[in-house]
């Protein structure tokens, strides 16, 4: 939850707001003043302007984070240049552009919030783009070879484990057909969880109506599909990088950087942060979700895909694909890599898969032949077929062979049908019931219901077969679109010991370091401000001491010591002093 | 050119698809013949392939790595798949790495281009048995009599060598061919016929004098062999599939050379005669009494100083012969075929021993110049008498086949087809010889067997050029190198299952040049294993570019 500027400065300690307001004002003043002069614009603006590119960076992500960041999380992402950033961080601090939450040293780093708008302008400044960008047109992933695999599984039969893993015969069987080129498996898998292969008594088969479904949607759901099972392990990453990018242009520095944080900040596990950002990217140029200039400085979404995520309406017709093949005499069918794949996907069902390639090889074969017109096709359809999608004319001896093969074809059925088995009571079975065999009758199509009504008014209870749930045949994209951000849980800020300016107040080290402080004060004759707890209540409160004496008792250090606030001596337990004040800020 | 125009695809297996309707065709395809081996010519895509032996092949006649890269880069529509370049460099790193030379006291010098190479050739156990002195880091001498079986022990570990020893010259003939011929037609070699002579004879030099040239049947093979001798003017031996294709060797070196009758030997069962040019068989090299006894005639490769070998019909060299060429290295080799696929896969041997392939052109593009005749193939169905199908339906696989290709019907169609082409010399073909004799009786016409003698084939050969006799009936004896000019219908009645090879060969007994057009019938029975085979035959003519149709004929067509 962002906080406001007036909240953030009402937060301040008030002993605090004189502090700051002397350092930022040059003058004393109340909160008030101090948090209108804070939300002046034009000179936050002169501050920041005026501040070194490496302050400015730190402040661009502290707005990458949202404008409130865990120290740990800061300290991660400066891992190797952390006293950069306390420096950095001491001057913004300075100037009042940030504070942290608490006392601690390891507390909440916190932007001024009214800082948003400049620091936007900042970024975005940062990413305007050349005026003569020139676009790359990349290799963009296609469901091509998804087509081709699910024709080689259609000619090719093999069986798999539970979980449709093939043996080693099958991986074997794919591996021959797409040699080393084509990433197999991943294909592979990518099918099955599109559910558009599966396993059937334990041999792997397609989905006739998921394929075909897949091959109608195209080439963009694909992508899009992709992008987001590539973010599925990093929740809301997608939406991240598509409130980063939107329909403009950003330049591949800050996405990167961007990114990163958000590995830094959601996901503090992650020790190589920038190697995943870095593969991701590429993994988005290749899969043609963005788009990166030829100098490969700037990124945009590709034009139908950033459509897609925004609307969730995908126009399939976008892509132009080849819609004709070459029919060899020799029954081979060349498929080019952009062929249609609706078209594609019918190929298989009568030609089988011979060579996944640049120019893939079908074989039109007296198995594939039966195999078609087993699921569906007449050998009119497939000479039509073939027809419309051949370059040139289909030969003869092609098409007589086809003829030839069809007219082999001896035929078998299967009947399926509803049959009604009764034991006793055949009387009361109505006459027109055809008895097929003793005590079975068939019951003709659609009339079942009004059978079962017949019977169950003669007093027979009929059961009837379970019936299995009608699959949805439809693809499975998963994720629906468009993209809308995650919500995100409110966290409340709540800081007890109160907000300082960054830097303004140093956490006392553990142990002896501690103690050494005061004695050395003791020595030098020099006062400290230290911020103590009040009795009873908690609240920090700020003393102004000059130690007189440091002693331990029941295991506890004490510092015996006078105070200027109540110009009396007093004892503080040092375990409960929280901080102190930076010496620079009590000189000035 | 837009790149969408561009007639190349290059496969990630290596195999080149060339679309053969693109205005660019001829330009791509002479492009990237040097380097690549033609697998299939089918009407509208032509496959190449791109195999370590293709590459040396081209690395032979000097192209480089570059150059290939250039060319499948100008013509090929996609990118080049990165495996296809790396193989392509792989191949030409491994050409030239070793090198044959002639050394002293009659031994070779073998260099290599690296000291690991080095390390790893003198390491292998096969090699070294023919190792007779280290000179490390990149030398090793070796034997002149194992210059064949090193070099072929090589490939087999993937390494061709670079033979630079050269030839022994042989005697001296002077050998001359006609520009008219005895039988008074002008003579001379075609512009393709120059340019296999030249790519084999390379001059002279010692890149030349070794190799294969590919040319179709009835493409005159007979005349680059004696281009070849006209370049070579020295001793030659001829190796023939049969006693036939003897005689048709001597008739064309009477014809069309000016070497007299007593300068041409037949070295075959009948004659045992050995001159400057002798023409053999091999079946007469690897006669032996007994399976245990040695090779008689094989003697006859060394038994005069021959300048040249000729292989004819290259694909089909026998084993003994191969080995019995690993010996003669240091002659020059020609080898003539129309195709190298080999039955047997010895490609390898074949470019190890006898050369790598010096000459190539499809069958289809001397079709379309004239010099081979233009031929049709029509496969007619017919279907099963009545009483046979029975027979069929419990017979064993292989007797089915057989029942199948003796289809009785096939004699009404064959008489029908000769009926329709009564003014064509024609050829029936076929495997078994009971249906060969019905088929002659039923014909009236003479047939040619196994058993026929080979003075008795000879005069009916001869008959059937004259045009004596109009129909000629023979079996697979008449696969091979037989030389019909006129004959311009064949018809197949039954052939050895799906043989490719026979079927090339078949074929070109009716593609000698002539005006019209030739017609190759294969009858089938529908609805058989037959059909079946003739499907895998049909397939392999398809792929070299023939339009192949398909005719049904009902019981009413034969009754008809």
């Amino acid at each position: 939850m962002k906080i406001s500027t007036r909240d953030l400065i009402a937060s301040l300690p008030s002993y605090m707001v004189d502090l700051m307001s002397s350092q930022v004002l040059g003058e004393r003043a109340s909160a008030g003043k101090l948090a209108e002069s804070l939300c002046d614009i034009n000179v936050l603006r002169q501050s920041v302007g005026n501040l070194k590119p490496e302050d400015r960076a730190v402040l661009t992500d502290l707005y990458e984070l949202g404008g409130q960041v865990q120290w740990s999380v800061l300290a991660s992402i400066y891992e190797h240049e952390i006293d950069a950033l306390k420096i950095s961080l001491t001057r913004l601090g300075r100037l009042g552009l940030v504070f942290q939450g608490g006392l601690s040293g390891r507390d909440v780093v916190i932007m001024l919030p009214s800082l948003f708008s400049i620091v936007k302008d900042i970024v975005s400044i940062n990413n305007l783009p050349d005026k003569d960008l020139v676009w790359q047109k990349g290799s963009k992933a296609d469901i091509h070879t998804h087509i081709l695999m699910i024709n080689a599984i259609r000619a090719r039969r093999f069986r798999c484990r539970s979980g449709v893993e093939p043996y080693k015969r099958g991986w074997d069987l794919l591996e021959e057909i797409f040699g080393l080129v084509v990433d197999a498996p991943r294909i592979y898998w990518e099918l099955v969880s599109l559910r558009c292969i599966e396993e059937k008594n334990g041999m792997v088969v397609v989905n006739p109506g998921r394929a075909m479904n897949l091959a109608l949607d195209g080439d963009i759901p694909y992508r899009v599909w992709r992008f987001i099972e590539s973010c599925k392990d990093f929740f809301g990453l997608e939406t991240k990088v598509f409130a980063l990018i939107r329909e403009g242009v950003i330049s591949r520095k800050w996405l990167s950087r961007a990114l990163f944080l958000y590995f830094k900040q959601h996901y503090s596990g992650i020790s190589d942060g920038d190697v995943r950002v870095s593969l991701l990217i590429s993994l988005w140029v290749d899969l043609g979700v963005l788009e990166e200039d030829t100098k490969r400085q700037w990124i945009r979404f590709q034009k139908d895909i950033y459509i897609a995520l925004q609307t969730g309406k995908i126009d399939v017709c976008l892509e132009e694909y080849q819609e004709e093949v070459i029919i060899q005499p020799t029954m081979e069918i060349l498929v080019p890599m952009n062929f249609d794949p609706v078209d594609h996907l019918n190929i298989g069902e009568i030609a089988d898969l011979e060579k996944a390639d640049t120019v893939s090889i079908y074989r039109i074969t007296r198995v594939s032949i039966l195999r078609g017109l087993k699921s569906g096709w007449t050998l009119e359809n497939i000479l039509q077929f073939l027809d419309r999608i051949s370059k040139h004319k289909v030969a003869n001896n092609v098409t007589k062979t086809i003829e030839g093969w069809a007219y082999s074809l001896k035929e078998a059925h299967i009947i399926k049908g509803t049959f009604l088995v009764i034991q006793n009571g055949k009387d009361r079975v109505p006459s027109e019931l055809e008895e097929i065999l003793p005590n079975i009758y068939m019951i003709p199509d659609k009339y079942e219901d009004d059978i079962i009504t017949s019977l169950d008014k003669k007093g027979i209870m009929v059961n009837t077969p379970d019936t299995s749930p009608s699959v949805d045949e439809g693809i499975d994209w998963g994720k629906s679109l468009p993209l809308r951000p995650a919500a995100q849980p409110r966290k409340e800020h709540i800081y007890p010991d109160g907000i300082y300016p960054y830097g303004m107040v140093i956490p006392l080290p553990y142990g002896a370091e501690r103690i050494e402080i005061f004695q050395q004060a003791i020595a030098g004759g020099s006062s400290l401000i230290i911020f103590y707890p009040k009795k009873g209540y908690g609240e920090i409160q700020m003393k102004r001491i000059s130690p007189v004496y440091v002693y331990r008792q029941g295991g506890n250090f004490f510092v015996e010591a006078f105070c200027e606030e109540t110009g009396e001596g007093e004892v503080f337990d040092i375990s409960k002093i929280k901080a102190m004040f930076r010496d620079e800020y009590y000189s000035s | 050119m837009n790149n969408i125009d561009k007639p190349i695809i290059v496969q990630s297996d290596g195999s080149i698809l060339l679309e053969v309707q693109s205005s660019t065709y001829e330009k791509a395809r002479d492009a990237i013949l040097p380097f690549t081996e033609l697998i299939k010519s089918p009407e509208y895509v032509h496959t190449y392939r791109i195999t370590p032996l293709s590459i040396w092949n081209a690395a032979s006649i000097g192209m480089s790595y570059d150059e290939i890269i250039e060319r499948l880069l100008r013509y090929s529509r996609y990118d080049l798949p990165s495996g296809v370049i790396f193989r392509i460099k792989d191949a030409f790193a491994r050409w030239g790495a070793i090198r044959l030379t002639k050394g002293d006291n009659g031994t070779l010098v073998v260099e290599v281009n690296s000291p690991r190479l080095f390390v790893e050739i003198t390491s292998n156990s096969r090699i070294k048995t023919f190792i007779l002195r280290l000179c490390p880091p990149q030398r090793f001498i070796i034997p002149c009599g194992v210059r064949g079986r090193f070099k072929h022990t090589l490939i087999k570990i993937g390494y061709p060598v670079d033979d630079l020893v050269g030839y022994e010259p042989g005697e001296a003939l002077s050998f001359h061919l006609r520009n008219v011929t005895t039988s008074g037609k002008p003579f001379g070699l075609r512009q393709y016929q120059v340019e296999a002579v030249e790519q084999f004879w390379s001059g002279g030099g010692l890149r030349g004098g070794q190799g294969i040239i590919v040319l179709p049947c009835g493409a005159g093979k007979t005349i680059v062999g004696m281009g070849v001798m006209a370049e070579a003017q020295t001793y030659t031996l001829i190796l023939c599939t049969n006693v036939a294709a003897v005689h048709q060797w001597i008739s064309e070196l009477m014809d069309k050379t000016f070497l007299k009758k007593a300068d041409i030997g037949e070295y075959t069962g009948i004659k045992k005669e050995i001159r400057p040019v002798t023409i053999t068989t091999y079946q007469i090299l690897t006669y032996r009494k007994s399976k245990d006894a040695p090779f008689e005639h094989m003697n006859l490769m060394k038994a005069r100083n021959w300048g040249l070998l000729i292989y004819d019909e290259v694909h089909v060299l026998p084993a003994p012969v191969f080995r019995a060429t690993t010996e003669i290295q240091a002659k020059r080799r020609l080898g003539l075929t129309a195709t190298l696929i080999r039955e047997d896969g010895l490609e390898e041997d074949t470019f190890s021993l006898i050369g790598p392939k010096c000459y190539d052109v499809p069958w289809k593009e001397l079709e379309q110049k004239g010099f081979i005749a233009e031929a049709l193939c029509c496969e007619i169905r017919l279907p099963f008498p009545q009483n046979k199908k029975i027979e069929y339906d419990t017979a064993s696989d292989r007797t089915q086949f057989r029942i199948a290709s003796e289809n009785p019907y096939k004699d009404i169609v064959a008489k029908k087809i000769i009926e329709n082409n009564r003014d064509e010399p024609v050829l029936v073909i076929g495997q078994y010889i009971n249906q060969l004799k019905r088929i002659a009786s039923l014909l009236k016409a003479p047939l040619i067997t196994g058993a026929t003698t080979d003075y008795k084939r000879d005069r009916l050969y001869q008959s059937f050029r004259r045009g004596d006799i109009p129909v000629l009936i023979v079996s697979k004896v008449a696969n091979f190198a037989i030389d019909l000019p006129d004959a311009s219908v064949a018809i197949q009645v039954s052939g050895t299952f799906g043989s490719r090879q026979e079927e090339a060969q078949r074929l070109g007994r009716i593609l000698r040049p002539k005006k019209r057009v030739s017609r190759f019938y294969t009858l089938v029975t529908e609805q058989t294993s037959e059909e079946i085979f003739a499907h895998k035959r049909q397939i392999f003519l398809a792929e070299q570019g023939y339009r192949y149709t398909i005719e049904e004929w009902s019981c009413e067509d034969l009754n008809s």
